[in-house]
């Protein structure tokens, strides 16, 4: 076995065991496990609003059907701990991909570690348990098998791209992002291969676009995707631009750097000979680096295209020469491969968390409200926990913002929460008889000064009921 | 560089760009205090302590912006409105003169490329086309940005516009950076005498030091660049729904595309451009300054789209004048040293259009003419306060003395027009951080205990717009509605 590939199995086994350790508390996993548990006990796809009372009924789709019904199957079969070990497993699969690609344009470890550890760091901000996670593990793999065709001539790789296409446009819709680097790889054949390689990368984009259409939404899924690419809804944090000033920010901002000077002391040449391919490049990194910089929750993507690129030219713009990978005798790698996955396996009987920690929702109103009737307005953020916790009480609002509660609910959302003129109309117009709110809003204090009453209250959390 | 030699495109484009910066109304709201500020320092009193607010009052303020103040101070003094919006379009000039000038220098002779190289840092910069020092301060960049590009002697011009700088703008702290990380890079290319960078990096540390603000005139710039305050909408990321943000993102993709495609740049245009890719990265009001720094990369790199015109041109005035082999600039040395070679009539035209003027009578022409377009368009502007994002109407029932909180955005706008109602906050913003600020926040939110804060504070008045929630929440709680209207709000306790 090539050094290479062990080294991309040691990367993904670390990111593994670093993911198998967060406690499960994403906001959004509620829901998405409800929408599972509910397609499995229904037998059918979940099309329509069942849980808040602005939009019952109403017919939408968040294009993850899919993964919904794959973490409610984990859950059901291990509970807290199952969802913990998916998280790990498709964590480590981005990692592995990523390092699989950085690899196979530099081959030293030392050099390739760096911008590969980077995008594991970065990539923390999209571990929540959703299905965002299959997007995570499946682009890697996508690049994985582009570079192979592109850069190895290992053409019939390509073939595989259609059904992880089908698989992915199913269990999460930001899909679209693995038809943009396709479509990159597929101008780039056509304006630098040549035929039949010329032909073959395009005949696959439109392969695999045929197979994201193969969807319970059909084409709709693509339109929304673009879609919400094209409104760049900022009002989710996620969504907002990068600020390369955070955490997450800083790593990126190294490696675009990084990748900038790299190129700027090499050249178009220099690039060229070391990595083949001159258009593919800055076409990858321009774009998807722009995406990240518009939209933060894309930042682990652009990631994965900046590193190869930055381990395999910034030692070039050093002037360090290029090494061959070495092979590690079959029977080592495997003993090694063995240990890792024992290691795993370990941690995940033993130090796995069990439970999800609910630390940052209001877990002490829900006594409370199974006591009381009427409409509740909740926090945006809590409202998928309510959804699991508090099903006695539909929401007002919850993380499926962009498929169904867009634009009025959000809109009267907004007003009320920051007492804009109008507020109070929206109170009456919903009929809002309590409200969960974080303390510090300032609907939460005009509500306790206009006689609404504390029907309890927490760190960070209040309930109050009109009088 | 040869400053008396600047390319009659940079010139003709500099004044008709200055010219339409004079379309833009007189309106940024801290204009205001910043003419405030330096009709104060005109009449011999640099204010250090606060006189424009009744929160802070007889507290430090920075005076790190003394010279732009005072020059915009000067103007108004001497025109009047008309006087500030003259400052701002000789400064808007002086910006992309200087901007196609270094790409020029970059590309002689390939004007399409230079414009097309330009177009970005123009685009991009009409966004900070306001009447603050801000502006100047970008002007000291790219001129900057020329120097850094030149030889040696041209880096010994960087201390004395570093000495200015610092007095006009917090942003000569990149300057600073940027001489350094040149020095260094000088060092590292060169193969004698490294260590003579090594003065010009300490003179350039001392200059910035030599302000009336001393060491605290890093204070500024160290917490705009480093922590710049998110809530206000400059100093926000740079965001890709907003049309400076999409444009600065297409920049910053051609920058990163041009690099790898390019030729090989030198560990100087490195040096450059790579620090302020970082810095244009961390707050909308920085990004002009990647595409000022890019404008020469670009040219020196992007292909010229007459190029197969171009030579078949030459061939032809090769035929005619049996010059061949040379290229332009050797032609026109040539005609310059007074020989009798011919150089054909389109060839020339491209030469005086963007090589430099090639005698002193034309490039007096083409400045005349410059300085003349520039001239009627102030003359012409309407060089009126645009007063209509601001509370004018409402001054009448704002009552004197402290105890008013006002907008953020107004604070200007009142010390330059409400001069006898003192400021709860302003843009000048670091005298306010935090206490003053947090408070500001808490009660144009209504967030929960504002009430507590408006007694603590003595705030007996507030101007504030109609969307404040402030705005709805007050009168429920029994403040009067002295005043208002689609812009503003006058709520009395």
């Amino acid at each position: 076995m090539r050094a290479t590939t062990l080294t991309a199995i040691f990367l993904g086994a670390l990111a593994a065991a670093f993911a198998l350790l967060q406690v499960p508390s994403d906001s959004d996993l509620f829901w998405h496990l409800q929408s599972g548990e509910w397609t499995l006990d229904h037998g059918q796809i979940l099309d329509h609003d069942l849980w808040s009372f602005t939009r019952t009924g109403t017919p939408y789709n968040t294009g993850a059907w899919l993964g919904d019904v794959v973490m409610a199957l984990v859950y059901r079969a291990g509970g807290w701990v199952g969802l913990d070990a998916l998280r790990a497993l498709l964590v480590g699969l981005a990692a592995f991909f990523t390092a699989r690609v950085t690899l196979r344009v530099q081959p030293h470890a030392g050099w390739a570690v760096v911008p590969v550890v980077g995008v594991i760091l970065v990539s923390r901000m999209v571990w929540g348990d959703r299905p965002q996670l299959f997007t995570l593990a499946l682009f890697p793999l996508v690049l994985d098998l582009l570079f192979a065709a592109r850069l190895e001539g290992r053409i019939r790789r390509l073939a595989a791209l259609p059904f992880v296409f089908l698989l992915w446009a199913n269990t999460h819709n930001a899909f679209v992002i693995g038809l943009v680097a396709l479509a990159i790889f597929a101008v780039d054949a056509l304006l630098e291969a040549a035929p039949p390689a010329r032909y073959q990368l395009p005949l696959v984009l439109v392969t695999s676009l045929l197979a994201t259409q193969l969807n319970p939404a059909g084409a709709g899924a693509l339109g929304r995707a673009a879609a919400y690419g094209a409104l760049l809804p900022g009002w989710i944090v996620e969504d907002r631009p990068l600020d390369v000033l955070s955490g997450a920010g800083l790593v990126f901002a190294a490696l675009l750097l990084a990748a900038l000077a790299a190129a700027m002391l090499r050249g178009r040449e220099a690039v060229a000979a070391r990595l083949g391919a001159p258009l593919l490049w800055p076409g990858l990194i321009a774009i998807f680096s722009i995406l990240a910089l518009a939209i933060q929750r894309e930042t682990p993507y652009a990631g994965m295209v900046l590193a190869p690129f930055v381990a395999a030219m910034l030692p070039d713009a050093l002037g360090r020469a290029r090494v061959v990978s070495p092979l590690v005798p079959r029977t080592a790698a495997l003993v090694a491969i063995l240990v890792l996955a024992s290691v795993l396996v370990i941690e995940t009987v033993t130090a796995a968390p069990a439970q999800p920690d609910l630390s940052a929702y209001p877990t002490g109103a829900l006594e409370t409200l199974r006591s009381v009737r009427g409409n509740v307005l909740n926090e945006y953020d809590w409202g998928g926990y309510l959804i699991r916790y508090a099903p006695e009480h539909p929401t007002f609002i919850d993380g499926r913002g962009e498929a169904l509660f867009l634009p009025d609910v959000l809109a009267d959302f907004q007003r009320v929460v920051a007492l804009a003129p109008g507020y109070r109309d929206v109170l009456k117009r919903w009929d809002i008889a309590h409200a969960l709110l974080r303390q510090d809003r300032p609907l939460a204090g005009a509500l306790v000064e206009d006689g609404w009453h504390r029907a309890a209250s927490g760190t960070g959390w209040v309930l109050l009921s009109r009088p | 560089m040869t400053f008396a030699r600047v390319s009659a495109l940079a010139l003709a484009l500099g004044a008709a760009f200055g010219a339409l910066a004079t379309l833009q109304p007189v309106s940024d709201s801290d204009l205001f205090w910043h003419l405030e500020t330096g009709r104060r320092t005109l009449g011999g009193d640099l204010p250090r302590a606060d006189v424009f607010s009744w929160t802070v009052a007889g507290g430090p303020v920075l005076v790190d912006q003394w010279l732009g103040d005072l020059l915009l101070a000067v103007a108004r003094a001497l025109g009047d409105w008309r006087g500030v919006l003259a400052l701002r379009a000789l400064a808007v000039a002086a910006l992309v003169a200087t901007v196609i000038e270094a790409a020029r220098h970059a590309r002689p002779g390939r004007p399409i490329v230079v414009v097309a190289a330009a177009l970005p840092a123009i685009a991009l910069s009409r966004f900070a086309w306001t009447d603050r020092p801000e502006l100047l301060g970008l002007v000291c960049f790219a001129v900057l940005v020329r120097l850094l590009r030149g030889g040696d002697r041209e880096l010994l011009w960087t201390i004395p516009l570093l000495l200015i700088w610092s007095q006009l703008h917090g942003s000569f702290a990149l300057g600073l950076g940027l001489i350094l990380a040149s020095c260094a890079a000088r060092a590292l290319e060169s193969t004698r005498d490294r260590w003579r960078f090594a003065p010009i990096a300490a003179f350039a540390v001392l200059v910035t030091l030599l302000t009336p603000s001393g060491l605290a005139a890093w204070t500024s710039s160290g917490g705009h660049f480093l922590i710049p305050p998110r809530f206000v909408a400059e100093e926000g990321v740079p965001d890709a729904r907003t049309l400076p943000g999409l444009l600065f993102l297409v920049t910053l993709g051609l920058v990163v595309a041009t690099a790898m495609l390019g030729r090989r740049a030198t560990l100087r245009e490195a040096a450059l451009l790579v620090p302020v890719a970082f810095v244009a990265l961390t707050a909308a009001r920085h990004t002009p300054l990647l595409a000022i720094a890019a404008a020469p990369f670009f040219a020196s790199a992007w292909p010229d789209p007459l190029a197969r015109w171009r030579t078949r041109d030459e061939r032809t005035d090769e035929r005619a004048g049996g010059a061949s082999g040379q290229p332009l600039s050797s032609l026109l040395a040539t005609r310059a040293r007074g020989t009798t070679g011919y150089v054909g009539h389109r060839a020339r035209w491209a030469q005086a259009l963007v090589e430099g003027l090639p005698g002193r009578s034309a490039g007096g022409l083409v400045a005349i003419a410059s300085l003349a377009v520039l001239g009627v368009a102030i003359a012409l502007a309407d060089a009126k306060v645009d007063e209509s994002a601001y509370p004018k109407a409402a001054l009448a029932a704002l009552p004197s003395g402290p105890g008013v909180l006002n907008q953020y955005d107004w604070g200007g706008y009142l010390i330059e027009f409400a001069p006898s109602t003192p400021v709860f906050i302003d843009g000048r913003l670091f005298p306010y951080v935090p206490g003053v600020l947090d408070d500001y926040r808490a009660v144009i939110g209504a967030h929960p205990g504002w009430e507590s804060v408006v007694v603590r504070r003595g705030v007996t008045a507030m101007l504030v717009r109609p969307t404040d929630a402030i705005a709805v929440r007050a009168p429920e709680r029994g403040w009067r509605v002295a005043y208002a209207d689609a812009i503003a709000v006058v709520l009395v306790r």
